[in-house]
This record gives structure tokens, C-alpha cells and sequence, in this order.
């Protein structure tokens, strides 16, 4: 057999467990919903961040707890804890994305990661006064 | 409509812009067609196409000028202006406002590739016409980007950066039809803080400087298969290539390093789709400089050659569409809006996906029949877009157009093979040739990897799928990149003891064997030296040395030290160096501001992390080996610099950081700030500060009455008070109202620092009134008066308190170990690519004049 060959099949072999391995490692965008009926199991959540409940974070007591609350694209809201800082411009944004997984003893979502999404961070939908 | 008259505006700059962007996007179609004529019809034409192109260069740096000048003349009439700029903003990030906004940057775009063209014109004779002809087709589309002509409601060309403010504004707002509507633009809307930043000043121009030299290797492979010269092109495409490959290789580094000076994610790398855009065409032209270089010196790997040259700038354009249609929204940190072009960017990726195959077919019959199908194509897109909204007929357009694309790359890829039978060399692993195929492939493997993620959204928007990126994206990407690096260090290492032709192959092995044990020995050192234990890491450490040191000694034992033909070996001792920066900075770095004022043991997630830590003004808390302070703060311009004094336990050493912070419409734009050494850095930043708003919200107790003589004490909860004097000489600033003023002198000894207040007590001819005195660092709000009761006249103090309202940062701040090894790896593989440029380029010169 051919070096050439067998390099070709070796590469495609490689191409096929990347494609398979980087399905397996990926997450899914879900709601509140599924992610609660898969305890421990990571997902992306994207959500409405609800301005009537209080955002709770208090540095002086813990720098490192930040909770409030979001409602997923099919309205079902939930206390979301965040082992970080609050964002800095959490205030400006309405739409948000939660990374993580739900902690089934307080049926919180504790998420690993947030991402925001602002009206205008780059370049957005101006008004004018 | 009645036509207003406008005032103040001053419509010249505007009128001269457009005029340039006119002239030069003519101008690149005259170009073009001229350098088409050249290469088809005859040579005379190509007088014209040069001369065009001048043309061409010279509108597109007006349009640049223009637009400098209304941003540096603050004429908010014009929307960039507006919308980027502002009256405070020095000269230099005026430059910067051209790459915050999408018109700027597809002009900044534009401006390199016709700064190429014009180096191409002056440096490359034979090859100039096809390339050319590329190259301007290009600009067309560039240019056509900031046209901003519109075409109904529905339909928009471009995008024009000189639009009036008051036309882009007229749906939204009322006073732009006042005629005088200038009167209350006195501001523009600023520039991004996050881009006030002098990496951000030169950062985004060599980046696309990098993505528009990735246009090189394009055009000349597209070039050779038009005009059937199939292998000369590669002596003058190969220094552009090299070039190409380290710009786009420091615009990455500096945007990573831009990210660890600036911006506070901590670290320089976060596999972000935005990131990773740009990574994957680098990695790809990287692959197609090695294989360049075997066709080059074989004739084999031909049809590997033309795709990986092809592929990097469809790869850079697909990137464009990433980051500039809004896909990427929910899974980038880097949040860009839709500008409404996304449907023009696509209809040009396809362009210039399909002009290989244009060049590729040289049958009439062939030609004609794609031509028809591509046009018809590209009419039935656009007829049913117009006409039909409806879901269905969208789904069925979305099908055709992928199945048409695969053809075009299937239909491709076969004329390759036919134009190119593959003549079955058997390829030895004693030639050299077959290291740097397997190298290549590698490198494309990496990218694959990297590319696939990073479409999640598209292949959602495709198959209407919702995966989402891994959640743990640094563990998932290196679960890959890991094994990868290791290969492609240990490719490095030895690929240059092969050579292509009669190598002594019992010579390379012992060459290979004696670095190899040099290299088992070194990093057995480095391993107690960093403290890193971990199989995986070691391997990847002894494959990076083994990289260094096999290539240091190919260069000094084989090439004698001659440095003009080491361009390969500096590069791969680069990369070994940047690989054990990259393993060490990553893998040892510590976050050490852990906080340890809360009791954890009853949050059930293990991963719960508490990076952050509190510092009151002026407590000291230990972080690791420092016993650290924030001792003030201070505002300087639009910042508030904090001052971090650390002091090393073990030592006398000591340093101050100021991590400084931008507070803007409630937004904290936290910038770090990192102490260097030679072996780690101390990365330092405020995540947060408290929120005064909120301080202030705070209610206050019962107030409690005190009956007080001067010299007299008060206990209170939250220190002393001490009654010093009454003063009865407080000057009256509303002298209609009082008629006299008393004010209690009051000294308050709070728990850590020393304050005075001054409640004052006012008689009027018929009544009286008190002014409160409130201290919030102390917690104490203090109401004096003064009454008369059976004819003793006695003061009185109504003292409330709450929680004091302490100053405070969280910090986190974490050591990176030996990131230097990374700087200073990524500049020796930079000077390598340099190296080895010139002496391709001289390669090339020579042929010429022999």
C-alpha cells in the first residue's frame, strides 16, 4: 500500500472522530425546562432578564455571589447564581445568554459563564434625545 | 414633502467623499477590465489598467482623508461621525474610530489591498495583468460596500460612511426636520472605551493588513490556473505568502495581547468565535507555505497546493460574514449587530468562491454553461427574495443554494484532478517533501477542529439545529490542539534533517537521536522547575524542546549559522518557545485573589468559585505571598485609577498597581494593569466597586436625642462623637432666610478615621429650621438645635446611624508564569517568517534576471 494512501485514510479517520468528538463535547441552546429534567448536565440558555424581581449582589457580604432572575423563550422564569462578580454593563442588557447547569438541592440554574448581549455595545440601534 | 432648508451644515466634505467613492469604485472596474483585456486579449491594455489602479489608490486614500477630516472637524452632521467620535477624543483614536464602525473597516480594508496592488504593480512584471485583474475585482466589491445606494426599501448596496446624520435619522426623532436640528447635536456619541486603547490604535490595522495580504496567495493560484502557467507563479507568490502569514500572525498576537493589556477576561486567548476567525485562516496559510514550498521544490502535492492557497481567503471572507452578520450573537462575547449587509457579503463570498472554477475551465462550451447557471443562479436569488417572503419559498432558495455550492466545490475539485492526473511518485519518508505534506495536513486538521466549532451558528441557521458551543471551551479545545501541537512540534523538529533529494538517512537519525536525548534531559529539568507533572503536559513540553533545540542545532551545525537562509529553523524555535509559554502560562497560572470571608461548605457545587476578592480602603488582605492594600484612589481623565500596593512576605519586595477603571453610563470598563517580571506577571483588576446609588438608598435608624453640653460625648454605634464648641459666626449664604446661625462643631472618631461635621441650627424673625449634617463613611446623620425650657437655653443633638458606607474594590488578580516565553517565542517565529520572506523574495529576483 502507498504512503499516500494510508495517509489519506488516516486523515479521514481523524476528520470522522473530530466530527464525532466535537458533537459529543458540544452543549445545546434549551429552555428552563429541559435543563431541569437534565440535573448536571450543562447547557446555553438564552433569556429575558426579569427587572421586577430584585438582582442580588451584595460584595461586602460575598464578591462572589451574584443571583437574579431570567425567563427563557417559553416563559418560564428561574433564580439564576453566578460565582462571580455582577457583569459590569448587566444593567444595559436585556437579552442574556446562561451557561451552566441546575443544582438540584435549591432548583437555582448555577451558571458558569454569562454572556450579554447589549443594545448598543458595538454598534447597535442609536436614539436620539 | 416640503423641502427644509437646512442651517450650519456643511455638505462639502460629504459631497467630496462621495465623489471618491464613485471615482474608485469606477475607477476598479476600469482597472479590472483593462488587466482582463491584458491577459485575454492583448497587452496594450495593460497601460490602462495600471494607470486606473493609480487612480484607484489615490480615491481610496481621499475617501480616507475625507472622512479624517469631518471626524477631526467634529462635523456631526455626518452619522460616523456622530455615531464614532466625540469632541474630547485625542487625534490618535480618531484613527481608531475607522475600525469601530463596519464603513470604516471595509474602507481600512480596502486602503491595503490597494497599497498591495500598487507593490505588485512595482515589484512582480510577468505577473502583474491576472493578479491584478484579482485584485481589483476585489475592490469592486469593497467599494461597492460603501456606496449606500438604495433600491426600493428592500434592497441596499453598501453603506456609505459620509450618510447625513439627519437622513439616517429621520424615522426616529422629529428635530431633524427643524432646519436648525445642528443646534442639539453639540456631541457625538463617542468612541467604544474599550478601543481607547493604544493596542487598539495598531492592532486592527495590521489584522487587516494580514486578512488583505491573504488575498495574494489567492489571486496568483487563481492566476495560474487562468492563464495555464501552472507552477511559475509560485517563486513571486511565495515571499507574499510569507508575509502574509506574519502579519496576520502579529495582528493575532497583538490582539491577544491587546486582550491580556486591556481588557479584563483574563488571559489572551479565549477561543471566542471572533478569535477564532481569524486563527483558522492563519492556520491554513500556514499549511499552504509548506506545501508551496514542496510543489516548489517536488512538482508533487499540485492539487493540495491550489486549494490550501485558495482556501485562506475564502476563509478570511466567511470570517467577515461571521463577525459582521450578526450570527454569532448568542455565542461571542463580542456582541455585533447586523448592519443589514450580511445578504451582500454572502452573495460576494460566493463570488469569489466560484472564480477559481471561472479559471479553471478553459472549454468554451464549459465555460458557457456555467456561466448560464451561475447568472441564472444568481437572478433566481434575487427575483424570489423580491417577490416572495413566504417560509416555504425561502426554505427551497436555502436548499438550492447549498446543493449549488457543494456542486461548485465538487465540480471544482474534479477539474483539479483532471487538469492535474496524479502521478503516483511513491513518497519516501526519507524526503523531506513528505514531513511537510504530513505538517500541512495537521495544520488543516487543526483548523478543521477549530472552524467547526466556531460554525455551530451557521450550522444552526442551516439545519435549524440549536448546539451550542462546548461549555467548557478551553478544556474541549485543548482536549484537541494538545495532541495536535505535540505532532506538529515534533514535525518541526525534525522535517528539516530530510532532504528532498539522497538524504543520508544514518546521518539525520543521529542527528535526531542526540537532540532528542538533550531535549528527554531538559525537560526533565524544566519539569521540576515548573512543577509540572501531568504525562499529557510533558509530552507537549518535550516535543516544543525538542522542537528548539533540533532546529537550533540544524542551524548551527548544518546551516553554520547563516542566518539569511534560517527563516525556517528561527520560525520553529519560535513556535517550540511560544508552545512552552503557552503550556506554562496556562497550565501554572494561579488566581490569587481567592476570597476566604465566606463559608463555602454549604453551596453544593463543587466548582463554585470565589476569584474575587474584597478590599476595604486601607485593610490589608493576603493573596498568596503578598499582603495586599488599596490605599486610593484617584480620577484621572474619564478614569479612576486604583491604588494597589503589594508587599511580598517572604521579602522586602514591593510595588503598587493601578488598575484603573472607566465608569460610564453605569458601566465599569475595567482595565488591568500587570507588574512584569522576568519569569511570571501579576495580572491585577477590578472586577467590581460598590455601588453608590445603592449605598445611598440605605434607610437610617430611629434618631435618638441627645441633651449635650460643648465638651460633652456621645457613645454612639458606630464611634465618638465629641461636642467641640458652638459656633455662632456661621456665615449665611440665604440671607433672607435666616437671621442668625448657630452651628455645632462636632468631631466624630469613627472606628478608622477621624471626621468633622457641622449641623447648623437657623432662627427667623417667626420661626426656625436645622440643616442635617451626614457623614456616609461614618454612618451618622446629626440634626442640632437649641431650645429654651424654663428659661435655660440647652442644645440638643438628633443623632440617626446605619451600616457606614465603606469604600471598597473587588479584585481578582491572577500570576501567569513565564507568559514572556510566549511574547518573545511569538517575536522570534515573526522575525523567522521575515527571514525567510526576503530570501524567497531574492529567490525570485534571481530567476528573473537569469
Amino acid at each position: 500500500m502507498k504512503t499516500i494512501n494510508i495517509i489519506i485514510l488516516i486523515v479521514i479517520a481523524v476528520s470522522i472522530a473530530i466530527f464525532v468528538s466535537v458533537y459529543n463535547d458540544s452543549s445545546m441552546y434549551v429552555d428552563f425546562n429541559t435543563a431541569k429534567n437534565n440535573p448536571g448536565k450543562e447547557y446555553h440558555i438564552v433569556g429575558m432578564l426579569n427587572r421586577d424581581k430584585p438582582m442580588v449582589y451584595n460584595p461586602e457580604s460575598n464578591p462572589n455571589h451574584f443571583e437574579f432572575y431570567l425567563k427563557d423563550s417559553l416563559g418560564a422564569e428561574v433564580k439564576v447564581i453566578y460565582s462571580e462578580p455582577k457583569p459590569a454593563d448587566f444593567d444595559r442588557s436585556d437579552k442574556v445568554v446562561v451557561i451552566g447547569k441546575f443544582n438540584d438541592a435549591e432548583g437555582d440554574f448555577i451558571a458558569q459563564k454569562i454572556l450579554l448581549k447589549c443594545p448598543s455595545k458595538y454598534e447597535g440601534k442609536e436614539t436620539v434625545k | 414633502m416640503i423641502e427644509v432648508a437646512y442651517t450650519g451644515e456643511n455638505l462639502l466634505p460629504g459631497n467630496i467623499g462621495h465623489f471618491f467613492v464613485a471615482l474608485a469604485f469606477c475607477a476598479a472596474i476600469f482597472s479590472g477590465i483593462s488587466y482582463f483585456l491584458a491577459v485575454e486579449k492583448s497587452e496594450f491594455w495593460k497601460k490602462f489598467g495600471k494607470i486606473s489602479f493609480f487612480v484607484h489608490t489615490i480615491s481610496v486614500a481621499g475617501i480616507f482623508i475625507t472622512l479624517f477630516f469631518i471626524i477631526y472637524g467634529h462635523y456631526f452632521e455626518y452619522k460616523y461621525a456622530w455615531q464614532h467620535s466625540s469632541k474630547t477624543l485625542p487625534w490618535y483614536y480618531m484613527l481608531s474610530c475607522f475600525w469601530e464602525g463596519q464603513e470604516g473597516s471595509f474602507l481600512l480594508w480596502m486602503f491595503w489591498n490597494a497599497i498591495i496592488g500598487i507593490l505588485l504593480i512595482l515589484k512582480i512584471k510577468d505577473w502583474q495583468s491576472p493578479v491584478l485583474a484579482i485584485v481589483c475585482i476585489t475592490q469592486v466589491v469593497l467599494s461597492s460596500m460603501l456606496l449606500g445606494i438604495e433600491i426600493g426599501d428592500v434592497f441596499k448596496i453598501g453603506s456609505s460612511p459620509f450618510s447625513l446624520l439627519r437622513d439616517e435619522m429621520a424615522g426616529t426623532s422629529p428635530i431633524f426636520r427643524k432646519s436648525d436640528y445642528l443646534i442639539n447635536i453639540t456631541d457625538g456619541r463617542g468612541l467604544n472605551p474599550l478601543l481607547q486603547n493604544y493596542w487598539m490604535v495598531i492592532h486592527p490595522p495590521v489584522l487587516f493588513f494580514g486578512f488583505a495580504s491573504g488575498l495574494v496567495p489567492f489571486a496568483f493560484a487563481v492566476a495560474g490556473l487562468w492563464t495555464g502557467k501552472y507552477k511559475e507563479w509560485l517563486k513571486p507568490a511565495l515571499p507574499w505568502t510569507i508575509i502574509s502569514v506574519m502579519l496576520l500572525g502579529a495582528g493575532i498576537i497583538m490582539g491577544g495581547f491587546w486582550a491580556y493589556e486591556s481588557l479584563s477576561f483574563g488571559g489572551y486567548w479565549a477561543w471566542d468565535p471572533v478569535e477564532n476567525a481569524s486563527l483558522v485562516p492563519w492556520l491554513i496559510l500556514i499549511a499552504a507555505l509548506h506545501i508551496m514550498i514542496v510543489y516548489k521544490n517536488t512538482g508533487t502535492s499540485i492539487i493540495l497546493t491550489y486549494i490550501l492557497s485558495i482556501v485562506p481567503f475564502l476563509l478570511i471572507l466567511y470570517a467577515t460574514f461571521l463577525t459582521r452578520s450578526g450570527i454569532l450573537g448568542d455565542s461571542s462575547v463580542h456582541s455585533f449587530t447586523d448592519l443589514g449587509l450580511s445578504g451582500q457579503l454572502l452573495v460576494f463570498m460566493f463570488l469569489f468562491y466560484v472564480l477559481p472554477l471561472f479559471a479553471i475551465i478553459k472549454s468554451k462550451a464549459q465555460k458557457k454553461w456555467l456561466h448560464i447557471s451561475y447568472w441564472s443562479f444568481f437572478i433566481l436569488n434575487i427575483t424570489l427574495s423580491f417577490i416572495s417572503k413566504s417560509d416555504i419559498v425561502s426554505e427551497i432558495i436555502k436548499w438550492v443554494n447549498i446543493s449549488y455550492f457543494v456542486a461548485i466545490g465538487v465540480w471544482f475539485v474534479l477539474y483539479l484532478f483532471r487538469t492535474f492526473p496524479l502521478s503516483y511518485t511513491e513518497e519516501s519518508f526519507k524526503n523531506r517533501s513528505l514531513w511537510l505534506f504530513l505538517g500541512s495536513l495537521v495544520l488543516v486538521i487543526s483548523a478543521f477542529q477549530v472552524i467547526l466549532v466556531t460554525s455551530f451558528p451557521v450550522i444552526n441557521k442551516i439545519f435549524d439545529t440549536n448546539i451550542a458551543p462546548p461549555t467548557d471551551a478551553m478544556t474541549s479545545y485543548n482536549k484537541f490542539q494538545l495532541p495536535i501541537a505535540v505532532i506538529l512540534a515534533v514535525l518541526a523538529a525534525i522535517s528539516q534533517f530530510f532532504k528532498y533529494k539522497n538524504t543520508n538517512i544514518s546521518k539525520t537519525l543521529i542527528h535526531i537521536f542526540k537532540n532528542l536525548v538533550l531535549s528527554i534531559i531538559i525537560t526533565s529539568a524544566l519539569m521540576l522547575v515548573f512543577k509540572i507533572y501531568a504525562v499529557k503536559y510533558l509530552i507537549l513540553m518535550l516535543a516544543s524542546v525538542f522542537a528548539v533545540l533540533a532546529n537550533l542545532s540544524y542551524f548551527i551545525e548544518i546551516l553554520k549559522g547563516k542566518i539569511k537562509v534560517a527563516g525556517g529553523s528561527v520560525a520553529h524555535i519560535g513556535f517550540g518557545l511560544m508552545l512552552i509559554g503557552i503550556l506554562v502560562s496556562g497550565e501554572k497560572k494561579q488566581v490569587i485573589s481567592i476570597n476566604k470571608t465566606v463559608n463555602y461548605t454549604d453551596v453544593a457545587d463543587e466548582k463554585t468559585k470565589r476569584e474575587n476578592v474584597l478590599l476595604l480602603k486601607n485593610d490589608t488582605v493576603l493573596m498568596d505571598k503578598f499582603k495586599v492594600v488599596y490605599t486610593k484612589d484617584t480620577v484621572i481623565g474619564k478614569n479612576t485609577h486604583y491604588r494597589v500596593k503589594y508587599k511580598s512576605i517572604n521579602s522586602n519586595e514591593e510595588f503598587t498597581l493601578e488598575p484603573n477603571a472607566q465608569i460610564s453610563n453605569e458601566q465599569l470598563m475595567a482595565n488591568p494593569d500587570i507588574k512584569h517580571y522576568p519569569t511570571y506577571d501579576i495580572y491585577t483588576y477590578v472586577s467590581s466597586i460598590p455601588d453608590r446609588e445603592k449605598q445611598a438608598a440605605e434607610p437610617w435608624g430611629e434618631p435618638h436625642t441627645y441633651k449635650i453640653k460643648p465638651g460633652d460625648t456621645i457613645l454612639a454605634e458606630n464611634g465618638i462623637i465629641i461636642f467641640e464648641s458652638i459656633d455662632k459666626n456661621v456665615k449665611q449664604q440665604k440671607t433672607n432666610i435666616g437671621n442668625e446661625m448657630w452651628a455645632a462643631n462636632l468631631k466624630i472618631i469613627s472606628k478608622s478615621k477621624i471626621y468633622y461635621a457641622k449641623p447648623i441650627f437657623a432662627i427667623t424673625k417667626n420661626s426656625y429650621y436645622t440643616i442635617e449634617d451626614q457623614i456616609n463613611e461614618a454612618g451618622m446623620k446629626m440634626v442640632f438645635y437649641v431650645k429654651a425650657e424654663n428659661g435655660v437655653v440647652s442644645a440638643y443633638i438628633d443623632l440617626s446611624e446605619r451600616p457606614p458606607v465603606r469604600d471598597f474594590i473587588i479584585l481578582k488578580a491572577i500570576v501567569f508564569p513565564y507568559i514572556n516565553l510566549l511574547w518573545g517565542g511569538v517575536i522570534i517565529m515573526m522575525a523567522g517568517f521575515v527571514i525567510s520572506a526576503i530570501k524567497r523574495s531574492k529567490d525570485y529576483r534571481k530567476t528573473l534576471e537569469s
